[in-house]
């Protein structure tokens, strides 16, 4: 299908935008978005003009749009759904690539000449697809699959298809800014971030860079961005291998008629694929997926993915694909009416693995993963309430400074969170004059602890408004029990040193919020019932607030 | 040519050498041959420990798979002083059923609160160091159930025993923290020995604290130094040491000082007028 030669490929590309939130069925005008991972990933054009962004948390989305629907995403969903629009384009090219559900690459040069002209059949392609019952969907044609993508994506602002002469594509990108190579996943956001930083802020600006000199600061994926940029195809079509009988198949002597048992033989092949592959060195960026039944009926769906398809990425279409075809409604021509016999993926195109290094610092850690997984396992077996954690808030008692919120609502990469007081350089981390120097206690109640600290006579100590004690405390005594079985005195304890008052008098402006207290630190000795013998000095918080005694931590 | 083998066997010699520990292994840095070992088994991974507290263990570190109980006064300082070099070494830390974790003091011994997550089963403030007659109402299958989905995923867990746990089931539980190599440090006094108890491959009792920087009405708590006495079925006689709380350094190749924040917001520690 493709002509060795260094020309770039004529493509063409078919892209809806916000694929999943059409796949989940909303209209374009009720506001909706679809999230993953706490983020929206697709929103409806309602939602967008009520300022809903992709790449938003939830809490934001809702902020801005507060009838706004959201619903999780499904990518089965949207491949189940994306099936009817690829067999109606397969109508007119039947070798077509699926990129991803909402994404489809062509072959132009064979079809626009067949319906007359590249214009005539991206003018057919988009009348397929309307009749398809598909939302408007952006078509576009260049040299390559980047500038094509770009292209398709121009096109749902313009209203009409894009066509970029051939040989133009060089120039077209040249205008661009560097922000695309990120939009299509065609290069990590910290690589589009760093030649933003280094002024290249323009495709053209990459593309004018010798090779070697990108490939000596930025190595291959920098390369790749370079190759990009200058308007050519990620791979010529001349290096694509001929690929000697590495196609693998399965013939099922007894037909499967479960998705899932399919997909479990899919995922043995896919593993042998794929380290067959990773053996050599290679990855596979295009796979063709056929699928057959006990009455020779069959589906075979070309899968591309410019970073290589994983095995695990491969079993993941072998299911988008099988989905699709069990869920082609009754009666239509190819519909499945038997089990599945046989299963065969054949890696169309391999390409060298140049691989992804790892930073030594930073990025993700093997720890790091288990534990989000561990989170995920977490909060189904408790309640999302129940898995927390530590924000830092700010503020002078030791209960105030950190906040324990739902790890769920959190995004837990650690380059963005705020979450101890050392890795806020401002904001609310302030000096906080009137709070504790270090040591700060190791327990911290969350509510208070009523306590009785006495003098000698054995009154209880006051504080007055001006900070001046009464007498100077000698003993503690720590309410046991709680607020509904009533509270219990605890043992007499001796307070063998002291310091304090120390007042707050805060949010005096706030009258829900006000506090006005002080805090003493005090240290107790042996309880004198023999029960802590030996254990030395116990140090507790102990704040004074509505002339009554409180235990507010302890230096355990 | 030659010279290009000549260094090629030698490096060879050296890597070997390296391996088996002997001629070369003085002059590598400290640490670096932990690192680059392999092949080591479950029980004989460990994770680092604060210099301070090597003398509790045998291994001079925290060995995977064991279960470790803080006792006595000090005993969640302690527990948090004992994994903060794990934690500040890239280690997520879990804290199961503590909602008095005090985060000031866990980032104070240079705990990163990043990785930090808490996970509560009982709804409210179950028990606490303070010595009190009531248990918290909890359910003891979903408190051992959690703790086989925390050790899965976490490699330190900080956590509390409820009151009324089944021994069966935290038997098990033991068993499969030795498997999942998590290192599970226990907070409480009701926790070694007793009926019903999680099994403890050994204690940490703390004891003799002795504060300095408060007097009689001036001052402020400034440090404590704590003696630490470790006992258990894997540990050869009683151990002890001593140590100064906070003031514990974590691993010298993490890079951050904990004790460099002293001053930070120092309330003046004037002598307070007492007005009898």
């Amino acid at each position: 299908m493709s002509v060795p030669g260094p020309t770039t490929q004529r493509i063409v590309t078919v892209w809806f935008p916000d694929w999943p939130v059409t796949a989940a069925g909303f209209a374009p005008d009720v506001p909706a978005a679809v999230m993953a991972a706490n983020r929206v990933i697709a929103r409806t054009p309602a939602a967008a003009n009520e300022g809903v962004v992709v790449g938003q948390r939830r809490r934001q989305a809702q902020a801005r749009c507060p009838h706004v629907v959201l619903v999780d995403e499904d990518r089965a969903r949207d491949a189940r759904e994306f099936e009817p629009v690829i067999r109606a384009v397969a109508e007119l090219s039947p070798r077509l690539d699926v990129i991803e559900p909402g994404w489809i690459t062509l072959d132009a040069r064979g079809p626009s000449r067949y319906f007359g002209g590249e214009a005539m059949f991206a003018s057919r392609l988009i009348a397929t697809i309307a009749d398809a019952a598909a939302p408007n969907a952006g078509v576009g044609i260049a040299d390559g699959r980047f500038a094509s993508s770009i292209a398709a994506r121009l096109a749902i602002r313009q209203h009409e298809p894009v066509l970029i002469a051939p040989g133009d594509s060089a120039r077209f990108c040249a205008g661009l800014p560097i922000g695309w190579l990120q939009a299509l996943g065609e290069a990590q956001p910290e690589l589009v971030d760093l030649f933003a930083r280094l002024g290249l802020r323009h495709l053209g600006a990459l593309a004018a860079l010798s090779s070697s000199d990108v490939l000596g600061r930025f190595g291959h994926p920098g390369v790749h961005a370079h190759r990009l940029a200058s308007g050519a195809d990620e791979r010529l079509s001349s290096t694509t291998d001929p690929a000697p009988e590495r196609r693998l198949d399965h013939v099922l002597d007894d037909p499967i008629a479960q998705t899932g048992a399919v997909v479990f033989v899919a995922k043995q092949l896919a593993d042998e694929l794929g380290e067959t592959l990773a053996a050599q060195g290679r990855v596979c960026t295009r796979l063709v997926v056929l699928l057959e039944t006990e009455h020779g009926e069959r589906s075979e769906r070309s899968w591309y993915r410019s970073a290589g398809l994983t095995a695990a990425a491969m079993v993941e279409r072998v299911r988008w694909q099988l989905d699709a075809w069990v869920d082609l409604p009754r009666g239509s021509d190819q519909e499945i009416t038997g089990g599945i016999v046989l299963i065969r993926l054949v890696p169309e195109e391999v390409r060298a693995d140049v691989g992804q290094q790892l930073g030594l610092w930073g990025g993700q850690s093997d720890a790091d993963r288990r534990a989000i997984r561990a989170i995920a396992r977490l909060t189904t077996l408790t309640s999302e309430t129940a898995v927390t954690v530590p924000v830092w808030r700010g503020g002078r008692l030791p209960g105030d400074r950190y906040r324990w919120v739902p790890a769920t609502t959190v995004d837990l990469d650690q380059s963005t969170r705020m979450a101890s007081r050392a890795s806020t350089g401002s904001g609310p981390s302030g000096p906080w004059p009137g709070s504790l120097p270090m040591p700060s206690p190791a327990t911290v109640y969350a509510d208070p602890r009523p306590a009785e600290v006495l003098d000698e006579q054995g009154r209880v100590v006051e504080v007055s408004g001006r900070g001046v004690v009464s007498a100077p405390p000698v003993s503690l005594m720590i309410m046991h029990g709680d607020e509904s079985a009533g509270w219990r005195r605890g043992p007499r304890q001796e307070i063998t040193a002291w310091a304090g008052p120390w007042p707050i008098d805060q949010h005096w402006w706030e009258p829900n919020r006000h506090r006005r207290l002080a805090q003493f630190q005090m240290l107790t000795g042996d309880a004198g019932d023999g029960v802590r013998e030996g254990d030395g000095d116990q140090g507790y918080l102990v704040i004074a607030e509505h002339r009554r005694w409180w235990v507010s931590a302890c230096y355990d | 040519m030659e010279l290009a083998v000549d260094l090629i066997s030698s490096d060879l010699v050296s890597s070997g050498a390296v391996a088996h520990g002997k001629a070369r292994g003085s002059a590598l840095p400290a640490g670096l041959r932990e690192r680059v070992q392999s092949n080591v088994l479950t029980h004989e991974q460990t994770v680092p420990v604060a210099a301070e507290f090597a003398a509790l263990f045998p291994e001079r570190a925290l060995v995977r798979g064991r279960t470790l109980a803080c006792a006595g006064p000090a005993a969640t300082s302690t527990g948090m002083a004992v994994v903060a070099a794990a934690v500040a070494g890239g280690a997520w830390l879990a804290v199961v059923d503590v909602p008095t974790f005090g985060l000031d003091a866990a980032s104070e011994v240079g705990i990163a609160l990043e990785r930090v997550v808490a996970v509560s089963v009982t709804p409210s403030a179950a028990d606490d160091p303070i010595p009190s007659s009531t248990s918290g109402a909890s359910g003891p299958s979903s408190w051992v159930d959690v703790m086989a989905a925390v050790v899965d995923g976490f490699d330190i867990v900080l956590a509390r025993v409820p009151a009324d746990a089944a021994a069966g089931p935290l038997r098990r539980l033991a068993t499969r923290i030795r498997q999942r190599g998590a290192v599970v440090i226990l907070l409480g006094d009701a926790i070694a020995g007793q009926d019903g108890a999680m099994p403890c491959d050994g204690v940490i009792e703390s004891g003799g604290i002795v504060w300095s920087g408060l007097g009689v009405g001036f001052g402020a708590l400034r440090q404590r130094t704590v003696e630490l006495h470790m006992s258990g079925r894997r540990v050869p006689g009683r151990r002890q040491c001593r140590v100064t709380l906070p003031g514990v350094t974590v691993a010298d190749d993490v890079g951050t000082d904990v004790r460099a924040d002293v001053d930070a917001d120092v309330v003046a520690d004037i002598p307070v007028e007492v007005c009898a």
